[in-house]
C-alpha cells in the first residue's frame, strides 16, 4: 500500500508539473472548401452575415453566438477574412474562413474553449434556401432568415456533431464605439494560444478573438530600442531556451534578435514592428503602450506621434496612448515635451488624470463599476476603461451595470460575446 | 518566484531541525565514531541532459553539452547516519556557436550551485547525497559585443559516491551526480573524482 501511495505521489508530482499544449486542429482537409471553383465571399455578404445567432442541436457552446468578421493583411493585395463566433459557454469561440461554391456559403475552421484545452474542427454550410441566395446578392436585403448548418469534432477527428445557428438579430452597437482590448497583444502564454504574447503574430491574430484594440508591454534593450516584452528577465515563461539569462535590458536588440525566440518561436518584436503590423495589417483601432520600465519616454512618444500621423494619412482610425501605471511613469511622462497634448492613459486617481491631461482613465476592476466617477470623466470628454477583467461573470456584470468605454481582458472573445449579444 | 524562495527557506529550516533533533538521542545509544567536518573537493566532466532545441536560435550552430565540472562540499558528520553540509562548484551547462549574415557568436551558460546537502551512508563506502538550494546562472555572450548576465534560480541535486579510504583522514571518492536547476529546466549529469579530507574531528 505504501509503495502504491508513493508511486501515486510521484506521478502527481511529475504529471502535475507537465505543461499542457493545445494542438490546433488542421482544418484544411474539407474537400468541398478546397474545391478550385470555391470563391471568396464579397464584402456585402460578409457584412450581412454578422449578427447574433440562436444555437440549436447542441448544448456544447451555450444558447447564443455572436458572429463577426475580421481581417488580416498577409501581403500586397492578399487579405484573409475570418468570421469569428463568440459563445457564452466556457469562453468558447470559433474562427473560420468563408467561401462560396455553387450557390452555397461554406465556412471552415476550428473551435476552442479557453477554459480548457478542448478544440476541434468546425464547418458550416448555408444552403441557397437557408439564406445563401439573399446573402450572395450584390445588395443583400435584410433581415432575412439565415441558417448555418454545422458539424464539429474533437481534436483532429472528422466533424460529426451537428450544430445549427439561426440568425436572431444584428450585433449590439452602442451609441459610442466600445473598446474590446486584448491584454499582452492578444492573450497570455498561459492560455495556450498558438502564438506568443506580445508578438507580431499575436497582434495579427487578436482581431479574430474579438479585439478592437490591444495593450502591449514596452521595454528597452541595452542599445535603446523599444521592444515588446513583459517580464524583467529572460525566462522560460516567455522564451525558449537560449542560454541567455538575466534582465532583458542587458542585451542589445541585435543579440536578442539572433539568440532569443519567444515561446512559440517568434522573434521579440520592436515597438516599431508591432505598431506597423497593427496599422497596416489589422483592423485594430486602439493601442495601449504599457510602460514596463522607468526611464525617458521620448522614444516611445516619437513612435506614437509617427504612427498616429501615418494612420491619419491613411484615413485609418487608430489611437495610440502611453500607459501610466504608477507614479514613476507619471513623473517621466510629465518631463516629456508636449506631454499635455500626448495621448495617454492614466491608471491612477482622477486627480492624476487631470495632472497628466490623460484622455483615458483606467482603474483596476477591483474598484467596482464606479459609475459616478466614470460619468464625471466622460463629462470632460474623456474615456474610462477598466482592467483586467477575465472572469466571465464579472465581464457580464461590468457590461450590464457599468458605463465604461472599454474593457481590457485576456479573453477578448468573452468581452465580445457579452457586448454584442446585448439587447 | 516568492513562493519558491519561501519553499527554500522552509526546506532549510526543516533540514536544520532534523539535524539538531539527532542531538537529543541519549549519549549511551550513540555510535562510537566521532563528529567531524569533512571537505570534499574534486572535478570531472558534466553532460547536459535536459532538452534544448537548436532551432530556437537563428542559425543552428555547434552545440556542446560536455564541460569540465568541479565540486566543493563541506559536510558535518555527526554521530548519526544523516549528515548535513553545503555544496558549491562550477560547470557549464552548455555552449553553442551561431553564424548569421551579421557575424559569428557564441553563448555559454555557466552554473554555480549553492546547495544545502544531506548525505547518508547506505552501504559500507557507498554514500547518497541530495541537495536543495540555488543555482547562480551566468550567460557569457559574445556576439556584436560581449555580455555577462546572471540570474539566480532554484535547483537541486542528487548523487551517489563510492569512497576508498587512503588513511585515517584522507579518502578518494568517485561520484555520479545529477545537477538540476529545475526553475529553468536545466540539468546535467556529472562524473567526478573527489579528494575527501577529514578537516576537523572532536569529542
Amino acid at each position: 500500500m505504501k509503495k502504491i501511495s508513493a508511486i501515486l505521489m510521484m506521478s502527481l508530482f511529475f504529471l502535475g508539473c507537465k505543461k499542457t499544449q493545445v494542438a490546433m486542429p488542421d482544418s484544411s482537409q474539407w474537400a468541398l472548401f478546397r474545391d478550385g471553383a470555391a470563391a471568396p465571399l464579397p464584402y456585402a455578404t460578409r457584412q450581412a452575415m454578422e449578427g447574433v445567432y440562436d444555437i440549436a442541436g447542441n448544448d456544447n457552446f451555450g444558447s447564443l453566438a455572436a458572429l463577426k468578421w475580421s481581417y488580416v493583411v498577409n501581403g500586397n493585395n492578399d487579405t484573409t477574412y475570418h468570421i469569428s463566433g463568440f459563445f457564452g459557454k466556457d469562453i468558447a469561440h470559433f474562427i473560420c474562413e468563408g467561401k462560396q461554391l455553387n450557390g452555397q456559403i461554406l465556412l471552415s475552421g476550428y473551435w476552442r474553449k479557453m477554459v480548457s484545452t478542448e478544440t476541434g474542427i468546425i464547418r458550416f454550410t448555408i444552403d441557397p434556401a437557408n439564406g445563401a441566395t439573399v446573402l450572395l446578392n450584390p445588395s443583400p436585403v435584410l433581415p432575412t432568415a439565415i441558417i448555418l448548418d454545422g458539424l464539429f469534432g474533437n481534436g483532429q477527428d472528422e466533424p460529426k456533431n451537428s450544430i445549427t445557428l439561426s440568425h436572431n438579430r444584428p450585433l449590439h452597437n452602442g451609441a459610442a464605439p466600445f473598446n474590446i482590448l486584448a491584454h499582452r497583444g492578444g492573450g497570455r502564454n498561459s492560455d495556450l494560444l498558438p502564438v506568443s504574447e506580445n508578438s507580431v503574430e499575436m497582434i495579427l491574430k487578436t482581431a479574430e478573438l474579438g479585439s478592437t484594440g490591444i495593450e502591449i508591454d514596452v521595454r528597452f534593450t541595452k542599445d535603446g530600442i523599444p521592444i515588446l516584452y513583459h517580464d524583467n528577465d529572460i525566462n522560460l515563461r516567455l522564451t525558449q531556451k537560449s542560454g541567455l539569462v538575466g534582465p532583458i535590458e542587458n542585451y542589445t536588440y541585435a543579440q536578442l534578435n539572433a539568440f532569443v525566440r519567444l515561446i512559440n518561436g517568434e522573434r521579440i518584436p520592436t515597438l516599431r514592428q508591432a505598431l506597423s503590423a497593427a496599422l497596416y495589417k489589422t483592423p485594430l483601432t486602439f493601442i495601449w503602450l504599457d510602460t514596463k520600465y522607468i526611464g525617458s519616454l521620448e522614444r516611445v512618444q516619437a513612435l506614437q506621434f509617427e504612427f498616429m500621423e501615418l494612420a491619419t494619412g491613411l484615413g485609418r482610425p487608430l489611437q495610440i496612448v502611453i500607459g501610466l501605471p504608477a507614479e514613476a511613469q507619471v513623473n517621466m511622462f510629465l518631463e516629456l515635451p508636449d506631454y499635455n497634448i500626448t495621448p495617454s492613459l492614466c491608471e491612477l486617481s482622477l486627480a492624476d488624470v487631470e495632472r497628466t491631461n490623460s484622455m483615458i482613465w483606467a482603474p483596476r476592476f477591483t474598484e467596482g463599476t464606479q459609475n459616478e466617477n466614470v460619468a464625471a470623466i466622460q463629462a470632460q470628454g474623456k474615456k474610462a476603461f477598466v482592467w483586467t477583467l477575465d472572469v466571465p461573470e464579472f465581464i457580464e456584470q461590468f457590461i450590464r451595470d457599468g458605463q465604461f468605454d472599454g474593457i481590457l481582458s485576456n479573453f477578448p472573445s468573452c468581452v465580445a460575446y457579452n457586448y454584442y449579444v446585448q439587447q | 518566484m516568492y513562493s519558491s524562495k519561501l519553499l527554500l527557506c522552509v526546506v532549510m529550516l526543516v533540514s536544520f531541525n532534523i539535524s539538531t533533533a539527532q542531538q537529543k538521542v541519549k549519549k549511551e545509544r550513540l555510535p562510537r565514531r566521532k563528529p567531524s567536518f569533512v571537505l570534499h573537493a574534486g572535478g570531472g566532466m558534466s553532460y547536459y541532459t535536459a532538452g534544448i532545441s537548436q532551432t530556437s536560435v537563428a542559425i543552428p550552430g555547434t552545440l556542446n553539452k560536455w564541460s569540465p565540472a568541479a565540486t566543493l562540499r563541506l559536510m558535518w558528520y555527526p554521530r548519526y547516519r544523516l549528515r548535513l553540509g553545503i555544496e558549491s562548484g562550477i560547470a557549464n551547462f552548455y555552449r553553442y556557436n551561431v553564424r548569421d549574415p551579421d557575424g559569428e557568436g557564441k553563448v555559454t551558460l555557466q552554473a554555480v550551485p549553492v546547495l544545502v546537502v544531506w548525505n547518508m551512508q547506505v552501504r559500507p563506502r557507498w554514500n547518497i547525497y541530495a541537495g536543495f538550494g540555488s543555482y547562480f546562472l551566468t550567460s557569457w555572450l559574445d556576439y556584436r559585443g560581449k555580455v555577462r548576465s546572471t540570474d539566480v534560480v532554484l535547483g537541486s541535486n542528487v548523487a551517489v559516491s563510492y569512497t576508498q579510504p587512503i588513511n585515517r583522514r584522507v579518502s578518494a571518492a568517485a561520484e555520479i551526480k545529477l545537477m538540476n536547476a529545475f526553475e529553468t529546466k536545466d540539468a546535467a549529469l556529472t562524473l567526478q573524482l573527489h579528494f575527501v579530507w577529514k578537516v576537523f574531528q572532536w569529542d
